[in-house]
């Protein structure tokens, strides 16, 4: 709309000031030119009067009597005025009153009559009530004689040219203003229509409805910026993808990740950031001012100071963290990995490897050595060679049962968890057979209580775990008795293994199932094991979605109890 | 940011070092009595000059930022109990010397029993000066009075250990040196808390300006003025 104003206005205004101009021109012109008409008239019949006045030095009734008639009939009026100003004859006045008029030789027109011979001028007269145009001019014997017209007839010529201007000038004003109106529409509509595009995409709309435009220019700029509007929100997509994209992958890594401007005032930050610290940062905070715990203050300070960090190793509080830090243009990146697992599982790694080299050696290194002695001592009686010999074959022995368990165990760990087991055992059966196994047992005694039930387990396995159980409980309990019970629980058949203690340091409770872990340091091999035992009770237990547990008994000593669901 | 918020930082971040340098010094003495570390306690010794160094560090700065920037209100009370709250982990740093002279001669004694209550007593200590601190970076007065509430169960155990060093003292006289010593190290933790206490009392001082110093509570006064301090 204001467009539409201000087109308008600029095509109208200058049009009516010029014609505003041109027509007072005109009005001035014609009605000078009137006026000088009247003059020239007024002058012809002042020398066709100034005849018969010529000769008048006093009153004369004749001639007052004469002009008074043309007077009336012509409106013209007739003054004669003596050298002195005194008025001689009036006849528009009655001719007894115009001795009692007064001097007239300070009118304008007679004082210039009087100066340069003739003189006019406009003016109201209070003798005849009227505005009047004067002439006066001398008379050759010094007199004046002055004529006036009334102006009426001046008015009337510029009334009628005032009235002819006003119409012209109105129909002219209605033309133009309707002109003006259709071109400054034309002109401001594809204005208008930009302005309302320039306006939404300001505002940020995304579904701008671009209207037409009959104009082929405007529908050019109009089709150029709805490309690079089109184009521009294709560009602002793209860029919203791609980060959402990145933060995404920010959530999902594991590694703490935050971004700070040198002043370490936090750009990104993710959220494994904000759990691997239990702290609230948002973006926008000063990474210091945010944090009031003095030892993460300080934790964060050590690494903010420093420009660069290759993946270096710090420790915080219980945990290790793996820290990476880059330094950009105006950024700090840093990525903070929780490293505490790896590092236990390394610890784990290097004390399993020390275990079973140590396990694998001293069998070795006594057949070995006992074998050296043989070969290169001839001299040894049969008593020390047979011993010697003996050693050696339970050295054997060991290495081979080790060497089985690892089989074993490795076997468990290839089966996975899609197995089948197609032929169930009976448990009295096994009972059975364990008690003829053990029965030559010295020393202590092996009670196996069991329901009479068939389950879906493979028999090696169940044999597996009672044996490596109770030959555990047999090599370390002080007692002189151990139970087994092998029961159904809900879905699941618990075999339960008891001895009379002594306990398993609560320490090592958790350890006792890694593999070649025994609790004695010392590895004195008065109880010898292959340390791999309870890992193949663990795992066998784990291929029937069961688990190990170990618990303090009655007596004082271990129980220990596998859950076993059976397989179908 | 504005030059005065990046002193705060600086300030905050001193203040946090030095904090942590005394717990360690409490821990660290006490982990040097239980594994009759004298090498560990000999370190702790050296440390405390670190304390001191930040402590005149700190002091000098506040007095300047006091000096530069004429802080009002909050800022202000912020710079004076930082100026405080040095002193208060200055005499920490000082007793877990006094705690690390004494595992010294002790270390030369037989042990004289198991250390059961004085890790606890070291390990609330240590905790409370942590508190403290965190409560005043945090502005946080619950937290500020759960370290004065604390304060309460030190000296219980305070008394305890002594009562039982004296049971051991009427026992056995050849265990005096030790007694004592353990008597010594006893009371330098209780002095450590109430160092703890008082950088409460300053953090409650520093968030509503009103001093709580040398009055005593019961819970229903902490609850009350907890109530103030959140409206």
């Amino acid at each position: 709309m204001q467009t539409f104003v201000k087109f308008f206005l600029l095509i109208t205004l200058p049009i009516f000031i010029t014609l505003i101009f041109s027509f007072f021109f005109i009005q001035k012109t014609v009605s000078g030119e009137a006026r000088n008409q009247l003059l020239q008239d007024t002058k012809q019949k002042w020398t066709i009067a100034s005849e018969d006045f010529i000769d008048v030095n006093e009153r004369d009734t004749a001639i007052y009597e004469k002009y008074s008639n043309i007077s009336e009939e012509t409106s013209l009026r007739f003054t004669l005025i003596d050298k002195s100003g005194r008025v001689l004859i009036d006849s528009d006045v009655g001719y007894s009153e115009i001795q009692h008029l007064d001097n007239h030789a300070n009118r304008p027109e007679i004082k210039a009559a009087y100066a340069k011979g003739e003189g006019s001028s406009i003016r109201y007269s209070k003798t005849v009530n009227e505005k009047l145009f004067y002439f006066a001019k001398t008379l050759p014997n010094g007199n004046v004689l002055r004529l006036a017209y009334p102006l009426f007839y001046l008015t009337e010529i510029e009334n009628s040219i005032n009235l002819q201007m006003s119409i012209v000038f109105a129909v002219l004003t209605i033309t133009i203003g309707i002109i003006a109106a259709l071109l400054a529409r034309k002109f401001s509509l594809p204005i208008q229509k930009l302005n309302y595009i320039a306006d939404n995409i300001e505002d940020g709309k995304t579904n701008i409805h671009f209207p037409r435009f009959r104009d082929a220019h405007m529908a050019k700029i109009a089709s150029l910026i709805y490309k690079i509007y089109n184009a521009m929100l294709q560009k602002q997509n793209t860029i919203k993808n791609e980060q959402e994209k990145l933060k995404l992958i920010f959530t999902v890594m594991d590694e703490g990740i935050i971004l700070t401007d040198l002043d370490n005032n936090i750009i990104h930050v993710n959220d494994s950031f904000l759990e691997l610290f239990d702290v609230n940062l948002k973006i926008g905070d000063n990474l210091h001012k945010a944090l009031n715990d003095a030892e993460l203050i300080n934790f964060f300070d050590d690494i903010m100071q420093k420009d660069n960090i290759k993946r270096t190793q710090i420790p915080f509080r219980e945990k290790v963290f793996e820290v990476y830090l880059n330094t950009l243009d105006s950024q700090k990146l840093v990525i903070i990995h929780d490293i505490t697992g790896r590092i236990k599982y390394e610890l784990f790694k290097a004390e399993l490897t020390g275990n079973i080299s140590h396990e694998l050696k001293t069998p070795i290194s006594m057949i070995m050595n006992y074998a050296e002695t043989l070969i290169s001592n001839d001299s040894l009686d049969t008593k020390t060679r047979k011993k010697f010999l003996q050693t050696i074959y339970s050295s054997s022995n060991r290495l081979n049962e080790l060497i089985n368990d690892i089989v074993e165990l490795h076997k468990l760990e290839s089966v996975g968890d899609d197995f089948e087991v197609d032929e169930s055992v009976n448990l009295v059966q096994m009972k059975e057979d364990l008690e003829t196994l053990y029965s030559a047992t010295k020393g202590i005694s092996v009670n196996f209580q069991v329901d009479d039930l068939n389950v879906n387990i493979f028999n090696e396995h169940l044999y597996s775990i009672i044996t490596n159980l109770v030959d555990n409980a047999v090599k370390y309990s002080d007692g002189d008795k151990i139970d087994v019970f092998l029961k159904k629980s809900g879905d699941y058949l618990v075999v339960t293994v008891d001895d009379e203690g002594p306990r398993i340091p609560e320490a090592d409770r958790d350890r006792i199932f890694e593999r070649f872990y025994t609790c004695s340091k010392s590895r004195n091999k008065q109880y010898s094991g292959t340390g791999l035992g309870l890992s193949i009770v663990k795992h066998i237990a784990s291929l029937y979605e069961g688990v190990v547990k170990l618990k303090t008994n009655s007596y004082g000593g271990n129980s220990f109890q596998v859950y076993l669901k059976g397989k179908v | 940011m504005k030059k005065i918020e990046m002193e705060y930082l600086e300030l905050k971040k001193m203040l946090a070092k030095m904090s942590q340098l005394s717990t360690s010094m409490i821990e660290d003495s006490i982990v040097s009595l239980v594994d009759r570390d004298s090498t560990l306690a000999e370190e702790v010794i050296k440390r405390d000059d670190e304390v001191d160094a930040y402590d005149t560090q700190i002091d000098e700065f506040c007095l300047k930022a006091l000096a530069l920037y004429e802080p009002k209100a909050v800022d202000l009370r912020f710079i004076t109990t930082a100026l405080r709250i040095i002193v208060d982990l200055e005499r920490i740093g000082d007793h877990c010397v006094e705690i690390s002279k004494e595992v010294i001669k002790l270390n030369q004694v037989p042990p004289i029993k198991p250390y059961i209550d004085l890790p606890k007593m070291a390990d609330s200590a240590s905790s409370m000066v942590k508190n403290s601190v965190t409560a005043y970076f945090n502005k946080d007065v619950k937290l500020a009075f759960s370290v004065i509430k604390k304060d309460d169960y030190i000296d219980n155990l305070h008394s305890q250990i002594l009562r039982e060093l004296i049971t051991y003292l009427a026992e056995d006289i050849r265990k005096t040196k030790g007694a004592i010593s353990l008597m010594f190290i006893t009371r330098s933790l209780e002095r450590i808390a109430d160092h703890a206490t008082n950088i409460a009392e300053l953090v409650y001082f520093m968030v509503t300006g009103k001093i709580i110093k040398h009055t005593f509570f019961d819970d229903n006064d902490i609850e009350e003025l907890l109530g103030e301090s959140d409206e």
